[in-house]
């Protein structure tokens, strides 16, 4: 009599089915990594080409603001296909948070850089006096989270002239010394479903709710890979309505 | 020297180059095409501007080959991997600008490079 070995069987075809979603899954994260790439090269040609139309001599000051206007959409775009590739390079393990980054530094280079993604409107940092030195962990992640923080920020604003108070401060939490970031809008009243969003992982849920914050979503899941966390609230505000804080805690590192 | 497998930013480059007055003395579509064309070349360019997903030899393996030719040629690694640029420096090249730049931030590089 010939013996059967169902539970033999079964498990055979069930590690062949991860095998198989294993396999999907690597397919899927190289073919991302790949149009990434290409994405990036098209975006590179398209600013380009607008740039050399921007500094063309007695271009139409109207159409000099469109292509400036374009011009701020690819810069943006492509913080989102970079994104993209570290999500990826995430999930295949094979991104690791760095050692420790100057926060000081890395704030007023993201400002500048913020200012060149949007040359059309005006963009005005405010830096409360704070520490001369303040050193995080995260150096491969945190400069990537400040950008796509504010840049997320500078969109939902919509307005021509945009301010934001930054405030870096030191702060003591269960998991040891963290510093506090604080970035503030004082005129973007966030709706309070934006801000619930972006509480815990409400936002995966419900996707209605960050449909506007992609950037923030991202700050978010890269502070937490950092250790640290991010979140939303009301802030007192101008012209009666409330403003916005970002308020994020990154882990505090020791200096080189 | 300009190299990119993509023809559309050759274009674009040398676009950009001629607008500025550069002359652009050679052009390559994979490491090693560039590898080749830069020996056979006599008028060594100033600058090379490299890419690095490229088919046959990418542009951190094109650029080794070439400074070990000569161990003076300044290249800028202009790619949209910026986790490569470790590799790119560690083979020799002299800058990295990451995929998307500014006109001005390459115009710069070069110039800081090879005044014109």
């Amino acid at each position: 009599m010939s013996y059967i070995d169902i539970e033999g069987i079964t498990r055979e075809c069930n590690m062949v089915e991860q095998a198989k979603a294993a396999n999907k899954e690597v397919d899927l994260t190289s073919y991302i990594d790949l149009l990434g790439h290409d994405v990036l090269n098209s975006n590179q040609a398209v600013l380009s080409y607008l740039e050399l139309m921007i500094s063309t001599p007695g271009m139409d000051p109207r159409a000099k603001k469109y292509a400036q206007k374009a011009a701020s959409h690819i810069r943006a775009c492509a913080v989102l296909i970079d994104n993209v590739k570290r999500m990826t390079a995430a999930k295949r393990g094979d991104l690791a948070a760095g050692g420790g980054v100057d926060l000081v530094k890395a704030l007023r280079v993201t400002a500048d850089k913020i200012v060149q993604i949007f040359p059309d409107r005006r963009v005005e940092f405010r830096f409360h006096p704070g520490p001369v030195e303040a050193v995080a962990l995260g150096s491969c992640l945190i400069p990537d989270i400040l950008l796509n923080l504010m840049i997320n920020i500078v969109q939902l604003d919509q307005a021509d002239e945009v301010v934001l108070k930054v405030e870096l401060s030191p702060a003591r939490e269960s998991g040891g010394a963290f510093w506090r970031l604080t970035i503030t809008d004082e005129n973007l009243p966030l709706p309070q479903p934006l801000i619930a969003g972006l509480d815990g992982d409400g936002w995966a849920h419900d996707r209605s709710k960050t449909v506007k914050m992609t950037g923030l979503v991202f700050a978010k899941l890269m502070a937490e890979a950092a250790g640290g966390s991010l979140k939303a609230q009301d802030a007192p505000g101008v012209k009666g309505r409330p403003g916005c804080s970002f308020i994020m805690h990154l882990k505090g590192g020791e200096s080189g | 020297m300009i190299v990119d497998d993509e023809m559309f930013i050759v274009e674009l480059y040398r676009d950009i180059l001629q607008l500025r007055g550069y002359k652009v003395v050679a052009t390559a579509f994979d490491g090693e095409e560039a590898v080749r064309r830069y020996a056979a070349t006599p008028e060594k360019p100033d600058v090379i501007l490299m890419d690095h997903r490229m088919p046959v030899m990418n542009g951190v393996e094109a650029t080794r080959e070439i400074i070990r030719q000569n161990p003076k040629q300044k290249v800028i690694f202009v790619s949209a991997d910026v986790l490569v640029e470790r590799e790119a420096r560690e083979a020799g090249a002299a800058e990295f600008l990451p995929k998307p730049f500014r006109m001005d931030d390459l115009l710069e590089k070069i110039e800081k490079i090879a005044p014109p």
